[in-house]
């Protein structure tokens, strides 16, 4: 009897283990390839527990199949009118033939340098046909940029069929300058702002001047005519002395005569001078 | 009453000396069968202790280390009751040979004792993940390795109660339960192997509990042993002869004492803390079911979690999605059969670009963030990279941008994805820089970043909803927008420029206002001093006027006299104060002018 429970137990492990052995579990966003001895069998993107013959028959080897993002390094293009682009994008990729995968780049390293290659090359020949205010306008007609996003995505699932991967979107995240040529941009950018000051100060002093200028002109014109009001005036009062004059010495020349005689002499006999 | 491992060489002496030699070969017989065992277990222990070291290497585990030390002890047991044997039978006059055995059995003991305090003192010193397993093997064969062992132990177990039982050897039957709970340790390092495999970790208990076990074992050899070699009486002995009357008599009753704690620790430890052999023996059948079902509770109960109020639980059983499970307590298949995902739902995640928000800072902020210290100081860090933007009218913007989201598929986020947030940080970078190079740089600054923000959430959502992320976009914030820091002072300048070109024309103003009325002033002061002039030009005519007419109306009247009063005072006047030359009539007179000498005859009178 006790023989017999140990036997018992002993059965169900072994049972157990090897439920274990001949069974495998694919978790959704996983794709299992079961290979036997090298050579693919099966593969499974079910989830689920799937049947499979133990270890040394069959091999299981997963793979992540969900949506996986590649950022190569950025790197410098040119365009068609001849400006340097520093362009970094992203490949947002998927594995969808593990097969294809395991035969063609064997592992996630081999695939991004792949696909790096891949959208350097084609990135690099459909930005020499392109000019920089297709992908850089404040005219939305003019600009082009979702186009050749779209283009390059095409592109990139053509080629990445081949490796077993479909590429779902790729974009150009980022368009820099070098940095030569940003340090440009800032000495533009400064001299704009200059150029924006000094317009400023300019219209100022052109107001500055123009009000002074009048300020007098209207200055003068008020003396001006304050010097003529009063040179007539002086005039008239001459001429009323002088018709007051001629009107009193009229009426007696004699007497006017002699007493003119009288002071000229006088006047001339003030001076010192001798008589003799 | 626990069965003694190490008979005393007494029992044994006793017991041969009340045999009549007519037992001799019987006995003789018995001892070699004994020592045939003995031989037979001692190679059994070695081979165990050599596979398990084996298997303790190739799986880097500590738990199976010490299970090769608790086989290690199980071989010095086997050894020590080899020699008791051998002594008890060949030595049997000789007193040093039975010390002998004594001597060996608490160099065991203690030899064990203290590799089981480092057992101990090393699951409480070392962090957890010294304990994991690291196979070099695959893990099934380090199993399959240690299920001999477990049959192996348990074979010898029953081997050595049959040939104890047989001949009647006390002492072999004591080895034969020793054995049993070697082959109990077994298993439950077996144990730890099978969860280990599946990912279910007891590395450390297990380890704790086989050094208490080989502990239990080497303190019980030690105290039999010390019983074996009346240590107390010969203490005592020793120490009456090396001190005095009173102080021996105070030893004498302290030594009382200690017996009575021994005896009182021996009978209670004997029945708690070294658990009796005989009643391991009797229900061992029980124990092992228990032991199992204990173990497949545990494992079955791994399964329960609880899922926090901003949370969602992705429950999954054999890989596939079972339910997307609201914040409780739920239930999950055990780890390799099914898991949880948990996710955070309810949070509102918040993505940044241009710059990292630091969380632990402690450090002081500026007063203010101005454009040269946003994002650049404090508890920001700045990226230039992601910042610095070309906008439409190819100028550069330094853009720090702020986008809120929050999940709403979780199974699409973690399940169909892999790192959503990278992939949602590079998507808004991306519909950024697109949305700023169609805006010039002034209208970035000022108007234009009301419709900059509406067009970057809607592009966005658009884009998040076509691949498809599970997440919504629930708002787009652009924090500081600014040109970059090296033009930043030009950009200053301009301010300060239209500030400049007030300040010009308020002076030129203020000139207008102060010539104006000065010169009003001035033509005022002409007009009065030509007012002034006039009156007095007529006044003084007309006062002439007056005076000569006046005067004239008397001229005519005393018209002779007043001539002749005017002609001498007028000469009166003209001739005061003047030098008068008086000159006889006669004598010539030359004046000398100036004329003179242009040959101008001088003047005669």
């Amino acid at each position: 009897m006790r023989n017999k429970l140990i036997y018992f137990y002993a059965v169900i492990i072994i049972l157990l283990f090897f439920c274990v052995l001949c069974t495998t579990q694919v978790t959704i966003g996983w794709i299992s390839v079961i290979t036997s001895f090298g050579r693919p069998v099966k593969v499974i993107s079910e989830p689920g527990l799937h049947l499979k013959w133990p270890y040394p028959l069959h091999k299981v080897e997963k793979i992540d199949s969900r949506l996986a993002l590649l950022q190569p390094k950025p790197s410098e293009f040119l365009t068609s009118d001849k400006k340097n682009l520093i362009l970094e994008n992203c490949i947002c990729y998927r594995i969808s033939d593990p097969i294809a995968y395991l035969k063609t780049v064997r592992n996630k390293t081999g695939l991004e340098l792949r696909l790096s290659d891949l959208l350097a090359s084609h990135t690099g020949l459909l930005l020499g046909v392109r000019e920089l205010s297709e992908l850089i306008n404040v005219d939305s007609s003019k600009m082009k940029f979702g186009e050749l996003n779209d283009e390059l995505t095409n592109l990139m699932r053509e080629d990445s069929k081949d490796l077993g991967v479909k590429v779902e979107k790729v974009f150009i995240k980022r368009i820099m300058l070098p940095y030569q040529n940003l340090l440009a941009v800032y000495d533009r950018m400064r001299a704009e702002r200059d150029r924006i000051a000094k317009k400023y100060l300019a219209e100022g002093e052109e107001q500055a001047i123009e009000i002074r200028a009048e300020a007098d002109k209207i200055s003068r014109t008020i003396i001006a005519e304050a010097e003529m009001k009063a040179a007539v005036i002086k005039g008239e009062a001459e001429a009323e002395a002088m018709k007051v004059y001629g009107q009193a010495y009229q009426q007696n020349r004699e007497f006017y005569r002699r007493r003119a005689l009288t002071i000229s002499v006088n006047r001339l006999m003030m001076q010192p001078s001798r008589i003799v | 009453m626990a069965f003694e491992s190490i008979p005393s060489g007494k029992e044994t002496e006793i017991e041969n000396k009340s045999i009549n030699n007519q037992k001799e070969s019987a006995s003789s017989n018995r001892y070699f069968t004994l020592l045939k065992a003995s031989g037979i277990a001692l190679t059994a222990d070695l081979s165990l202790i050599i596979l398990k070291s084996l298997l303790a290497c190739l799986t880097g585990s500590t738990v199976l280390w010490a299970d090769a030390w608790h086989s290690g002890g199980d071989f010095a047991v086997t050894f020590t009751v080899l020699t008791s044997i051998i002594v008890s039978e060949r030595y049997k006059s000789n007193i040093w040979a039975r010390n002998a055995e004594g001597i060996v059995a608490l160099l065991i003991s203690l030899v064990l004792a203290v590799g089981s305090i480092g057992l101990i003192a090393s699951v409480f010193k070392n962090s957890a993940d010294e304990f994991l397993l690291r196979p070099a093997i695959p893990l099934i064969i380090a199993i399959a390795g240690c299920s001999v062992a477990c049959g192996i132990s348990f074979i010898m177990f029953r081997f050595k109660r049959k040939v104890g039982l047989a001949r009647d050897s006390i002492a072999f039957i004591a080895e034969s339960v020793h054995t049993l709970s070697d082959f109990f340790t077994s298993l439950g390092v077996w144990m730890t192997l099978i969860l280990g495999y599946f990912g279910v970790h007891i590395e450390r208990l297990m380890t704790l509990v086989v050094g208490l076990i080989i502990l239990r074992i080497g303190l019980k050899i030690s105290f039999l042993s010390l019983d074996f070699f009346d240590v107390k009486v010969r203490l005592v002995r020793l120490i009456n002869r090396l001190l005095s009357e009173s102080i021996v008599k105070q030893i004498k009753s302290l030594n009382k004492a200690l017996k009575a704690f021994y005896s009182r620790i021996k009978g209670r430890t004997s029945k708690l803390v070294f658990i009796r052999e005989d009643t391991i023996l009797k229900h061992r059948q029980k124990i092992i079911f228990f032991d199992l079902l204990l173990i497949v509770f545990l494992y079955w109960g791994t399964g329960y979690y609880s899922v926090l109020p901003y949370q969602t639980g992705v429950e999954l059983a054999f890989g596939k999605v079972v339910s997307e499970n609201p914040p409780g307590f739920h239930y999950h298949l055990p780890k390799p059969f099914g898991k949880v995902i948990l996710v955070d739902t309810e949070v509102l995640a918040r993505l940044e670009s241009g710059y990292r928000t630091l969380p632990d800072f402690q450090g002081a902020e500026p007063d203010a963030y101005l454009w040269e210290f946003t994002h650049n100081q404090g508890k920001y860090v700045k990226l230039n990279d992601e910042a610095i933007t070309i906008t439409g009218d190819e100028n550069l913007v330094d853009v720090n941008a702020l986008c809120y989201y929050r999940i709403v598929d979780p199974v699409q986020y973690t399940l169909n994805v892999q790192n959503s947030h990278e992939i949602l940080r590079n998507l808004f970078c991306y519909e950024l820089h697109l949305v700023i190079a169609r805006y010039s740089l002034d209208s970035l600054l000022t108007t234009g970043r009301e419709s900059v923000q509406t067009d970057l959430k809607r592009n966005l959502q658009a884009l998040v909803e076509e691949i498809p992320l599970g997440v919504e976009v629930r708002k787009v914030c652009l924090e500081e927008t600014h040109p970059p820091l090296e033009v930043v002072p030009q950009y200053r300048q301009v301010a300060s420029a239209r500030e400049h070109k007030s300040e010009i024309i308020h002076r030129a103003n203020a000139y207008f206002n102060e010539q104006i009325p000065k010169s009003r002033g001035t033509a005022g002061a002409e007009l009065s001093a030509a007012a002034a002039f006039s009156s007095e030009r007529i006044s003084a005519a007309n006062g002439a006027a007056q005076s000569f007419l006046l005067k004239q109306k008397f001229f005519l009247k005393y018209q002779n006299v007043q001539s002749d009063r005017l002609w001498w005072e007028t000469v009166e006047k003209t001739l005061k104060n003047k030098k008068i030359y008086i000159l006889p009539k006669g004598a010539k007179r030359r004046i000398f002018t100036k004329n003179t000498y242009s040959g101008e005859k001088a003047r005669e009178k």
